[in-house]
């Protein structure tokens, strides 16, 4: 599914060069569960955003689905973006103007499915998260783990077969961490495959794989 | 996907109220305020725009007198227009249209009313101007005498049926036959007709209208070119007809001057001219503050909407993270700032609506809102929602949607320095037009209050002005019984009947030389027929000589006081003692001037003061002057009233003062004034929701900044400070070019007054201070709100 063969990415100042990541090699398949792990600055999120096609890599190849991402447009990407990819971030990133339904119903909307059908597509996310009795209020009006949910049933309401998950739990406390992981563990068994970064080394073992960068390299993987 | 466009629109409108609402009526203020100037603007240029021929129309006007002394009459004389039907083929067609200024109408219950727009025409009248008979032949409506056109207005104001056609009209006891019915005409004309009677009908009553050529005033020649003549072919036909009828004299001092029909309307210096004039200076003044208003109104939305945008950076990331394209996001931003922007619109209009009838009322201008108006407001209305759309949701639009997700998602604070440069150019374009506008409306004031409170040269205060018929020589005869009955109240103190009266425009002008002098070197000079009460009637100053007094039986018909003005034109070293010559069979031994009054305006601060000679002459009295004391005013008109009736009981009392008279001559200045005024305050206001909004907007995006800096020790108002700080350098900056610009617009409107103020260098301080203060109160009461707060709200994370 993914394929990174030499990846460096680096940022040019006037007098040096900063490299984030150097010479990535990688392959995740289908269905997998991956956690990457490392301190602060070892490239982690940036290795994230560039396989979620927000980054592109300085120099080297990226394969997403055998095809080679550094070559299609953007318009392409966005089509990936519509139907392959789902974002968890961090600090949630809901949408403050709009109401959970709303939230959860925009990557739909992007997508082009039609109104009756989004209904039912957002009502069974809401469904599945219990979260039915909120669709009318506000993201500030939602406990952090709330906005979480929120943001995962965002993430994957438009069927994606990878979920990008940046720090998921970062910001929740422990019961709502596990909670959030318990889902998560919950789809890669339904078949999303996830990639997911996280300091918590608790949550760290959901995943079947991780991967540990120090300094922009990949220092272990199992 | 429209649909949901919109569903978000509304939705981060209603979420937003704050700065929606400061949008919203920002741009809807500005929208009223340009449709209500608008309006008046486009009114004003549409004069005479539906008459079908009016680009091959002219009018002859005359211009009289030597270099230097020149006078312009609207009306040439009565032969003219039969002259050059039958001798200057050019013209297609020549006519004379003269207006009747004592017109009255017997109504059915067989009582006299007043007509104001009655005139006599020729018949080729309607082959002219498109005005349409809906009854009758326009050809040969108007050929035979005692025959009249009138309105449909009329129709059913004097008939009952809606058809009065072959029924009589009684026109000043004189029978007239209705020959036709025309449809209103506009009013936006200077020929706003509801009579025409046909032009024989003067000869038939004994007028001598075929009179020679040394007569002119009362007849308004209009030709109708032919197709592609220019009418400049005419002029030395026109010359030739001139020398042949007038003689050499007349005809040396003599030239018409070619009006086209369009131009009638703008021309101020006409004398005898008729319907309301146009000032293109306070078109230009109007326009370019209706185009201000609407700019700073733009400029503030579209200054507001940046800076919402900004703020919704995150928004925009998250969205093309869910895989929104690019043209979607600019398809959404369009929508909403349109939603905003044809809300504006609306409320605009129903504003425009609510305050146009009030505000023109108020400004005398009375015209009804017609179907080319509405199109061509529409358009401008059309316009802005088109224009500002884009720009205020386009441009924002392309430049946000352009940044990738990842680079607003990695910093929270992202935006806050970009693009602040044009940001600040709106903001101190607002500034600078408000300086502008308020630098204006101070200078107008100033003005206004100048020519009220000059010395005039007379006294306007406590003097009473009755309207007296003395062109008729029945009640001219009456003047001196009406005077004296009059001084036998104590409370009236001084009595005196003149032709020409401050604030009153009649006027009129003789030719006067000195003793010695060849005729051909005489000088125009204004006569100003009055009784011998006339200098302490009006409160002048005799400077030199005496006063008209009742034991001197030669100053009727033979003495004359002069204004100073005249001395200096005529040229006199000891003007007291002086003979001079002017016409009319009474002095034709000479008139002596006994004395000098100071100069006194009799015209508008915008006027000269013209060389004037008073002279005694009872025929010539059309308002009888009362200086009457201060106390006991209600006993002494009703002591008026009552004098009046026994002695002129056939006619009504018609009194007013003269100060209102005069004042009235400032009254389109008045009105502008106070316009101006209120578009300024608007303006003010506007920009003042736009600094209030763009303020909040810089706050909101440094509460961080204001919670370190509070945790660090800082004070409230040292916070408030720091913010002030950059609009005050704004306003600063601003007007170094709105005071030059100011300066040079308020310079060109003085000059259209002969008598005006300085420009004073504190006017420009205190249009700038004031705006300085706005600014900060605006400013700091945004500000205070966050400094106040508690710094952990601000610091809390997310």
């Amino acid at each position: 599914m993914i394929r990174l063969n030499n990846v460096y990415k680096y940022y040019d100042s006037k007098f040096q060069r900063t490299f984030v990541l150097k010479n990535i090699d990688l392959e995740i398949s289908e269905g997998e569960f991956v956690t990457i792990m490392g301190p602060s600055g070892a490239g982690k999120s940036t290795l994230l955003n560039i396989i979620g096609m927000l980054d592109e890599p300085s120099e080297g190849e990226y394969f997403f689905l055998d095809q080679a991402v550094q070559s299609i447009n953007e318009k392409k990407k966005v089509e990936f973006h519509r139907n392959y990819i789902g974002f968890i971030f961090q600090a949630f990133h809901l949408i403050d103007e709009l109401t959970v339904y709303e939230n959860i119903e925009t990557p739909l909307v992007y997508k082009g499915v039609k109104h009756s059908l989004r209904k039912g597509m957002v009502a069974e996310m809401l469904d599945r998260f219990n979260i039915v009795a909120k669709k009318d209020l506000f993201p500030v009006q939602l406990s952090g783990g709330q906005q979480q949910l929120v943001g995962i049933a965002r993430a994957i309401a438009g069927k994606p077969k990878l979920l990008l998950a940046d720090e998921p739990t970062g910001n929740l406390h422990t019961d709502q961490g596990r909670q959030i992981m318990d889902l998560l563990k919950t789809l890669n068994s339904e078949g999303i495959t996830i990639i997911q970064v996280t300091h918590n080394e608790e949550f760290a073992k959901y995943g079947k794989r991780i991967i540990r960068l120090q300094d922009g390299l990949i220092s272990s993987d199992n | 996907m429209f649909r949901n466009y919109l569903k978000t629109a509304v939705n981060i409108l209603v979420k937003n109220k704050f700065f929606s609402t400061i949008n919203i009526l920002g741009l809807a203020m500005g929208i009223t305020v340009c449709l209500l100037i608008l309006v008046y603007v486009v009114n004003e240029l549409s004069y005479e725009r539906f008459q079908k021929n009016r680009k091959n129309i002219y009018r002859l006007a005359l211009e009289w007198g030597t270099e230097g002394n020149k006078m312009k009459f609207a009306g040439s004389m009565p032969a003219l227009a039969p002259a050059i039907n039958s001798q200057i083929p050019e013209v297609e067609s020549a006519i004379r249209i003269r207006k009747s200024y004592d017109a009255k109408i017997k109504n059915k219950d067989n009582q006299e009313i007043k007509e104001e727009n009655l005139f006599f025409a020729d018949p080729s009248v309607f082959q002219i101007f498109s005005f349409s008979l809906k009854e009758g032949n326009p050809d040969n409506a108007l050929v035979d005498p005692f025959s009249v056109v009138i309105s449909k207005k009329i129709a059913t104001k004097y008939f009952d049926s809606a058809d009065p056609l072959g029924q009589v009209l009684t026109y000043n006891d004189t029978p007239l036959k209705i020959t036709g019915i025309m449809d209103d005409i506009p009013e936006n004309t200077h020929l706003n007709c509801d009579f025409f009677v046909s032009y024989s009908t003067l000869k038939a009553m004994g007028e001598t209208v075929d009179k020679p050529w040394n007569q002119w005033g009362d007849d308004l020649t209009y030709i109708l070119m032919k197709e592609k003549i220019p009418a400049s072919v005419i002029i030395p036909k026109l010359n030739d007809l001139l020398l042949k009828n007038s003689g050499e004299w007349l005809a040396s001092r003599m030239k018409f001057e070619i009006q086209p029909l369009t131009q009638i309307h703008w021309e101020t210096e006409t004398r005898g001219d008729i319907g309301p004039k146009g000032n293109r200076t306070y078109v230009f003044i109007f326009f370019s503050a209706a185009i201000f208003v609407l700019l700073i109104a733009c400029f503030n939305f579209l200054n507001l909407s940046i800076s919402q945008y900004l703020g919704r950076m995150k928004e925009v990331a998250i969205r093309k993270t869910t895989g929104a394209q690019r043209n979607q996001l600019i398809m959404q931003f369009l929508t909403e700032t349109m939603v905003v922007i044809i809300i504006s619109a609306l409320v605009g209009v129903l504003l425009f609506e609510q305050f146009y009838s009030n505000l023109y009322s108020y400004l005398g201008a009375s015209f009804v809102l017609a179907g080319n108006h509405i199109i061509i407001l529409s358009a401008i209305v059309l316009m802005i929602i088109i224009v500002v759309g884009i720009a205020a949701g386009g441009y924002p639009a392309l430049y946000i949607s352009r940044f990738r997700p990842i680079e607003i998602l990695r910093k929270e604070t992202f935006g806050l320095k970009t693009k602040l440069t044009l940001r600040k150019l709106l903001i101190m374009f607002q500034f600078s037009i408000s300086i502008i506008l308020l630098v204006g409306t101070i200078i107008i004031f100033r003005q206004l209050n100048y020519m009220k409170n000059s010395d005039l040269g007379f006294i306007k205060e406590n003097v009473v002005l009755l309207t007296f018929p003395g062109s008729n020589e029945k009640i001219s005869g009456k003047y001196e019984v009406l005077r004296d009955e009059l001084l036998k109240n104590s409370n009236i103190r001084y009595v005196s009947g003149a032709y020409t009266i401050p604030g009153i425009s009649s006027q009129m002008n003789i030719s006067v030389r000195t003793d010695g002098t060849p005729s051909d070197q005489s000088v125009n000079v204004q006569a100003l027929p009055a009784d011998s009460g006339f200098v302490k009637t009006m409160g002048l100053e005799i400077v030199d000589g005496r006063d008209f007094s009742g034991d001197f039986s030669t100053d009727r018909y033979g003495s004359v006081i002069l204004n100073q003005t005249a001395v200096g034109t005529l040229g006199l070293e000891k003007p007291v003692g002086t003979r001079l010559f002017i016409p009319g069979e009474e002095y034709k031994n000479g008139v002596n001037v006994i004395g000098v009054v100071r100069d006194f305006h009799v015209q508008s601060f915008h006027e000269k003061i013209n060389p004037m000679l008073i002279l005694i002459n009872p025929k010539m009295y059309i308002n009888v002057a009362l200086r009457i004391n201060a106390i006991k005013h209600d006993e002494t008109l009703e002591y008026v009233r009552n004098v009046w009736k026994t002695i002129l009981p056939e006619i009504s009392l018609n009194y007013r003062y003269l100060d209102d008279a005069y004042d009235k001559l400032y009254n389109t200045e008045e009105k502008s004034g106070q316009l101006l005024s209120l578009f300024t305050l608007l303006a003010l206001f506007i920009s003042c929701l736009g600094l209030f909004g763009f303020a909040s907007f810089v706050v909101s995006k440094r509460i961080k900044e204001v919670g370190i800096r509070k945790a660090m020790g800082a004070k409230a108002s040292g916070i408030s400070l720091l913010l002030s700080r950059q609009f005050t350098i704004w306003i600063l900056a601003s007007s170094l070019i709105a005071c030059p610009v100011a300066y040079l617009l308020v310079a060109k409107w003085l000059r259209s007054f002969a008598f005006h103020i300085k420009i004073d260098w504190w006017v420009f301080v205190v249009a700038v201070s004031f705006e300085l203060i706005i600014a900060w109160l605006t400013v700091t009461l945004q500000t205070w709100r966050t400094a106040t707060r508690n710094p952990v709200e601000a610091l809390r994370y997310e």
